[in-house]
């Protein structure tokens, strides 16, 4: 994969401390990078410089190649932003809001309208075209936000906390629009929400008191939580002190855990290291092979990835964080 | 390769439209009228014999100016700080300068309107007396520029705040200084260099119908001078 947004080293310091220090990562095309931090952790401090409206105290970011500080034009051309909490002019009607960002995104002056509709249509905002922007609920004009942060059809699209502030079913909305404008662009959000983190991105870098503290795919980092444990949950006919037995057996597993019985099914929690070489999934036919002999037939299996909070908690929590010297450490020095 | 040029005037243009959406460039142009208007009777019906001369009334209109030009510039880019909505321009592929001039380019529109609604006073009392129209096209282009001045002074001041009040009282300031700065009394080369700065005195060649090529120059490289100082200062203020 072709790399499209690269952010190397970069630092911004707002007086002696605050700020963000030697923010390191990429995003390919067609990928999703989620930036995940508590509030306070830096995220739009990162995107603002990327976005190249503040000037990184150091570092570098590199668009399709272009160098910001060299080309700060080239790069701008080949970002769409939609900041947090979007400041759109209010006194203008969204038609007009998007003709003026079309013109000002360099979109050739033949293409504007027809842009203009097609995003509209994207969006759904082709009932509001005519209304002022500043008269718009909180989900129409982020997505008005977003309209015109896609209008030029940038190679890479940041936004900044995009699901904030929103209702459930308007939350859904954008998560799936970001999702959608994932296999075009290369995306890059930021979100102080987990779930939302794992649902979307390809990548997730967490970033903590300015510093980038762990990086990696979702499922990377819940497995490196329990020290590459996994957790998997079977639900099996048969009587569950035996099953239990029996599936402690399987190289690798850690501990298991009954977790109650009902109409001849048991349910067990099994916490195990699958042994090097070995992935998930057939770590997985293994636990289901210790079954066999006693003839007990599985009725359920799945992995549980809830541990995404922990890491998340974990890596925060830095004074507890520090005393398990976890590598990704970054932590500036105080 | 898609060219950059023009920005300045996408700015200006919404500029523009954006100042008569709002009820504060009506309520400054009937302001405008009414004691232009005022300052008209008073000449024409002055107990010192009345005079039709165009000059006296420019230089009234060009004191109303000094309190115009803040009220006009305030929100250029004070506004959008406060709003934040410059971070949405300035991260697309606009520069500073097309930014700040776009913004003094729909301001100076606005203005113009202001000068060209002036007119009517001409216009009227030329069925009362014989008018020199080109005397009175030189003045008026004085007092044109003079709020040209005053424009890039308050663009200057709004590009310093986030608060439309302080960058109206900032401009106002700077152009009051600017226009009574040979009110020190000195002597030798101070004084010769305060009256050279003196908003008032240059245009003294416009009102009496010729226009003198310093005079004109000395306008000209004031709103360069502060339109580069506004530009600075929209560059310098991302990187507090
Ligand atoms: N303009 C500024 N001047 C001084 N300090 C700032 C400025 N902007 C942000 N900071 C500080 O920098 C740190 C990072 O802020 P930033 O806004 O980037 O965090 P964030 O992750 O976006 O938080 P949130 O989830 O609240 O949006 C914070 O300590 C913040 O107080
Ligand atoms: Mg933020």
């Amino acid at each position: 994969m072709e790399v499209a947004l690269e952010v190397d080293g970069i630092t911004k310091r707002y007086g002696p401390s605050r700020g963000v220090q030697d923010i390191t990562f990429s995003v390919h095309r067609g990928e999703i990078v989620g930036l995940l931090g508590p509030n306070g952790a830096g995220k739009t401090t990162t995107l603002r410089v990327i976005t190249g409206f503040l000037p990184a105290s150091a570092g570098h970011v590199r668009v399709e190649g272009h160098d910001l500080w060299e080309e700060p034009q080239e790069v701008r051309r080949r970002i769409g932003y939609l900041p947090d909490n979007p400041p759109l002019y209010p006194d203008m009607t969204v038609y007009d809001y998007l003709l003026f960002m079309a013109e000002l995104h360099e979109v050739p002056k033949r293409r504007r309208v027809s842009r203009i509709d097609e995003v509209a249509a994207r969006l759904q905002l082709g009932d509001v075209l005519g209304r002022l922007v500043g008269r718009l609920s909180r989900g129409f004009r982020q997505r008005v936000g977003l309209a015109q942060a896609v209008l030029h059809e940038p190679p890479v699209l940041v936004c900044d906390e995009p699901t904030v502030g929103l209702d459930p079913a308007q939350i859904v909305e954008m998560r799936e629009l970001v999702r959608s404008f994932g296999s075009e662009h290369a995306v890059l959000f930021s979100s102080h929400v987990l779930s939302e983190v794992r649902l979307l991105c390809n990548q997730i870098v967490i970033i903590h008191k300015g510093a980038v503290i762990d990086r990696g795919r979702p499922a990377e980092l819940s497995i490196r939580q329990h020290g590459g444990a996994s957790v998997w949950v079977l639900r099996v006919r048969g009587p569950s002190a035996e099953v239990a037995a029996a599936l402690r057996a399987v190289a690798g597993v850690r501990s298991v855990r009954p977790e109650g019985e009902a109409d001849g099914v048991c349910t067990v929690r099994v916490e195990a290291a699958p042994p090097e070489g070995i992935g998930r999934d057939d770590y997985a036919d293994r636990l289901v092979d210790a079954l066999t002999p006693g003839g007990w037939r599985l009725r359920e299996l799945h992995l549980q990835e809830t541990s995404l909070e922990d890491v998340f908690l974990e890596l925060t929590a830095s004074e507890h964080h520090e005393s398990q010297g976890e590598p990704a450490q970054k932590e500036g020095r105080p | 390769m898609r060219t950059s040029l023009g920005k300045w005037w996408v700015v200006g243009r919404r500029e523009w439209q954006v100042s008569f959406q709002t009820p504060l460039a009506y309520v400054l142009l009937g302001l405008w009228m009414l004691v232009a208007g005022f300052f008209q009777v008073g000449l024409l019906v002055s107990p010192y014999g009345g005079t039709s001369d165009m000059s006296q009334l420019v230089d009234q209109l060009v004191v109303l100016v000094l309190f115009l030009a803040p009220f006009l510039t305030m929100r250029l880019l004070a506004e959008e700080r406060r709003t934040g909505s410059e971070e949405l321009v300035l991260t697309t592929p606009i520069s500073p300068v097309q930014w700040v001039l776009g913004k003094y380019a729909g301001a100076m529109m606005v203005w113009t309107v202001f000068t060209l609604a002036a007119g009517v006073f001409p216009l009227v009392t030329s069925r009362l007396a014989i008018l020199d129209w080109g005397s009175v096209g030189a003045a008026w282009l004085g007092m044109w520029l003079f709020g040209a001045v005053g424009l890039a002074v308050g663009l200057f001041a709004s590009a310093l705040t986030d608060s439309q009040l302080v960058a109206a009282m900032v401009s106002f300031a700077i152009l009051l200084l600017l226009y009574l700065a040979n009110i020190v009394q000195t002597s030798g080369w101070v004084a010769s260099a305060l009256s050279y700065m003196t908003l008032s005195d240059h245009l003294t060649s416009f009102t009496v119908g010729t226009v003198a090529l310093n005079d004109l120059i000395y306008y000209l490289s004031l709103i360069a001078g502060f339109l580069f100082l506004s530009i600075r200062a929209v560059d310098l203020r991302r990187w507090a």
